[in-house]
């Protein structure tokens, strides 16, 4: 099992509450793909959004649409997957555009 | 009053009135204050001999302690080890590609001319015009999200009631008051911003550009 040190100071996480923390089974299957999620704000505009998902990742507008739309109705998206590396840097690159990222495992 | 942005044979323009635009460049070095870096780069002796300081990494793991910064720069994972991993690898960079877009745009405003004769009627011999090329307009439109995300947090807005709250509040606005103020600015800033994202979004393929596949819609 991997297990990862604490770090001090890092505890007060403003990263929502429905994570893999605590779940070990996901640190195990090295094999499963690892995916972006945006989370829903109040401020980011849905042009903006949609405006994000097309130019960054080249998605077409019908999918654009429909993941802002997922973000904003359902309060979450995943956004893109594939190798961790990959996800963080599609992570890095939604805090640039000021859209609330994070990376996890797929659990699916 | 400040016009749409729009879209020209010679790029993105817009109209101010020097007011917005003296407005604008001083939000917009707020911001860049804000995320200016004041952490030491990495002090590490081992890594200063190998000359890894360089590599922008940063010892700085804890999200940062305005609640505005840490918008900008939030956790990218629940689990606070990893969020902390990647801060540590990220943070620096983007701090700095913010700060630089933020310069950019100032800079845009810096160049603004005299708008008199090119613009509709109801122009004023006052308004400037800024013009944008695609490279601007990108730093214009992430620059207005980080400049909204720093004052919906200073606003208070954690819902969208709060937001449609902030957007009353700015519709029938007391000049005394320092929060109503603060509301129209959010509003104004908002405006602007819908109308740039409208302007760049036109410009992209409705087909998309096939280099990535979507992930399946989600339950």
């Amino acid at each position: 099992m991997l297990t990862f040190p604490s770090i001090p100071g890092t505890t007060a996480s403003v990263a929502p509450s429905e994570s893999p923390q605590g779940d070990t089974d996901t640190l195990t299957r090295p094999d499963t793909p690892w995916v972006t999620i945006v989370w829903d704000d109040p401020v980011n505009l849905m042009s903006y959004v949609t405006y994000v998902f097309q130019s960054y990742f080249g998605y077409s507008r019908e999918v654009a649409r429909r993941l802002m739309q997922d973000v904003h109705t359902k309060g979450r998206a995943v956004v893109s997957n594939g190798s961790l590396e990959e996800m963080e840097q599609d992570t890095e690159a939604m805090h640039g555009f000021g859209l609330w990222a994070t990376f996890t495992q797929d659990r699916a | 009053m400040a016009t749409r942005f729009s879209r020209s044979r010679r790029g993105i323009k817009i109209r101010l009135e020097p007011g917005e635009l003296h407005l604008l460049d001083q939000l917009f070095a707020d911001v860049a204050r804000l995320l200016a870096d004041d952490t030491p780069p990495s002090l590490d002796p081992l890594a200063a001999e190998l000359g890894l300081s360089d590599l922008g990494l940063s010892e700085n793991v804890a999200p940062p302690e305005d609640p505005a910064v840490a918008r900008l720069l939030p956790d990218a994972s629940p689990d606070p080890a990893a969020a902390g991993e990647f801060r540590r690898f990220t943070e620096r960079g983007l701090r700095r590609r913010k700060v630089e877009g933020l310069r950019t745009v100032r800079n845009t405003l810096a160049a603004a001319e005299p708008g008199r004769g090119h613009w509709p009627q109801q122009a004023t011999d006052e308004d400037v015009r800024v013009r944008l090329d695609d490279d601007a307009a990108h730093a214009w439109v992430v620059a207005l999200t980080d400049l909204r995300l720093v004052l919906a947090e200073r606003l208070g807005v954690r819902t969208e009631a709060d937001a449609e709250a902030v957007h009353e509040r700015a519709d029938d606005a007391d000049a005394d008051d320092p929060a109503a103020w603060l509301a129209m600015v959010y509003d104004f800033v908002s405006w602007l911003q819908e109308s740039l994202a409208e302007v760049l979004l036109a410009d992209l393929p409705p087909g998309g550009e096939g280099r990535r596949v979507a992930p399946p819609p989600s339950v």
